[in-house]
């Protein structure tokens, strides 16, 4: 019998791929974990930017044929602060505070309560929000986001682009561009994100349980096929509308 | 031909500047210059792909350029962006009927000593390495990019310190662009040892180029479209030649 090559996925983004207890990562693991390794560098709280930041430095230096990346794009409001200083606030705890605290970025704590205390920014669940639609802005930054990704993903075999919210995915379809090396997931979102609405929090990379076993099976399907089926996901989640709507992102 | 230009002042369209001398010289070739003295390399970045080539057409050749301008000169990202680059208040107009908080914003950064105003562009008074080869790699990535739709494109740096930032990046291979990085146009725009210090680069001529200068660089432009490839023998007589190699001790 010939040796089988260990295939090895690699995941970025936000809380919506987390690999904690009972999380659809940890599902397809345990279902396929004797024949790929998985790097799982996701992290609660995470904004584009510091995802990005992450993937450049902790994903592929060189091409590999046989690795599979996948990015979970969070919501443009998450913040990674770009004042004077660059204050980088994400997470759900005070780590990445207290790492750039103690890299020459002291002043980042009271920047960040002055922006708090003007109502520039807004926290909910461990992560912080710019308050306001910028809707230029946000898009600039996706397309440089996405160009990044596209650059980077040319050394995997193949690199799975996820929306975690339904306006990310509104602002991706405004763009109008199309990347070479990516496989843009682009009709569905993990979740909306209406702010009234905080039930999407409340469990397990914020799904429920059905959702997050069907996900994980959809999901092994993507890593084994390299292609990902629209039609399982459509019993457990809401179909949106994503076409822009008037005073929407 | 179509030549689209991108970027600040030293690729403005000006009388007897560089561009005009090119397209004096090259009467069939049409120029798109939306180069605008003050952009900030985003603001340049932006309109690239607002008025660039959105698809390349069979047989087209449509040559692309892009000039970095210094990553101390600011497109604030600040809650909800203010936008303020320009040499007049156009641009600072535009956006405050979209948000007009834009100038109450700008008030306030310029108060606290964060950002500051010199000759129509405004810089931020502090470096900050890690961010700005974030966004210079974020920035080639997009460039790259875009390039695919045209047949040849050149990017060049028209700060030292942008060059500077740019031989830092771990990642400078590229698909689709001819980066021209053994040359920068000019120094800083701010001295590193006094931050705030903004220094006088710019001369009082189109482009910020002396005569000689604004002629090499339309010559030299145009063998480097006809070869493929940026010739740099020419330019030694005209330009000071600054020392590239990363050094700590000025960062």
């Amino acid at each position: 019998m010939g040796k089988i090559d260990q295939q090895t996925v690699y995941i970025f983004g936000d809380s919506f791929a987390i690999d904690v207890p009972k999380s659809w990562p940890l599902y397809v693991k345990e279902a396929i974990g004797d024949r790929y390794s998985f790097n799982n560098h996701a992290h609660g709280g995470a904004s584009n930017d510091y995802s990005e930041y992450i993937m450049r430095n902790q994903g592929l230096k060189r091409k590999d044929k046989n690795t599979i990346g996948m990015f979970f794009i969070s919501h443009p409001r998450r913040l990674w602060l770009q004042g004077q200083t660059d204050v980088v606030i994400q997470g759900q705890d005070v780590e990445q505070l207290r790492f750039r605290a103690k890299n020459n970025h002291k002043a980042s704590v009271e920047q960040l309560k002055n922006l708090y205390s003007q109502r520039l920014v807004d926290q909910y669940e461990g992560a912080y929000y710019l308050v306001g639609n910028d809707k230029i802005r946000w898009e600039r930054e996706l397309r440089k986001i996405l160009c990044s990704i596209n650059h980077h993903a040319r050394l995997y075999k193949k690199f799975f682009v996820f929306f975690s919210f339904e306006d990310s995915l509104h602002l991706y379809r405004q763009l109008d561009i199309t990347f070479n090396n990516l496989d843009v997931i682009d009709r569905f979102a993990m979740d909306s994100l209406n702010r009234e609405d905080q039930s999407f929090f409340n469990s397990v990379n914020h799904l429920s349980r059905p959702q997050r076993r069907g996900f994980a099976k959809v999901m092994i399907d993507c890593i084994e096929k390299t292609s990902f089926d629209y039609s399982v996901l459509n019993k457990e989640w809401r179909q949106y509308d994503y076409l822009p709507k008037k005073g929407s992102l | 031909m179509n030549l689209y230009v991108f970027g600040d002042s030293y690729a403005e369209f000006s009388p007897n500047g560089w561009l005009d001398r090119w397209q004096r010289k090259n009467a069939n070739s049409k120029v798109h210059c939306y180069a605008m003295g003050g952009s900030a390399i985003e603001h340049a970045e932006n309109q690239m792909w607002k008025y660039g080539v959105r698809k390349r057409l069979k047989n087209s050749n449509d040559i692309g350029m892009f000039f970095v301008s210094s990553p101390y000169r600011m497109w604030l990202d600040c809650h909800i962006d203010t936008t303020i680059h320009g040499n007049d208040s156009k641009q600072l107009k535009e956006r405050r009927k979209i948000q007009p908080k834009s100038q109450e914003q700008l008030d306030h950064l310029k108060r606290n000593n964060i950002v500051k105003y010199y000759d129509g562009a405004y810089y931020f008074v502090a470096w900050d390495t890690q961010r700005h080869l974030r966004d210079m790699h974020r920035t080639f990535c997009s460039i790259d990019y875009h390039a695919k739709n045209y047949s040849q494109f050149f990017v060049f740096f028209c700060f030292e310190d942008a060059l500077r930032t740019y031989k830092r990046l771990e990642q400078t291979s590229w698909k689709n662009i001819n980066v021209v990085d053994n040359f920068a146009f000019d120094k800083i725009a701010q001295d590193p040892k006094r931050p705030g210090n903004i220094l006088p680069f710019f001369r009082d001529a189109p482009n910020h180029m002396n005569e000689h200068q604004n002629r090499t660089f339309a010559y030299t432009l145009d063998s480097s479209i006809k070869n493929k490839k940026f010739d740099y023998t020419l330019f030694d007589a005209f330009w000071e030649r600054y020392d590239y190699t990363y050094n700590e001790s000025r960062e």
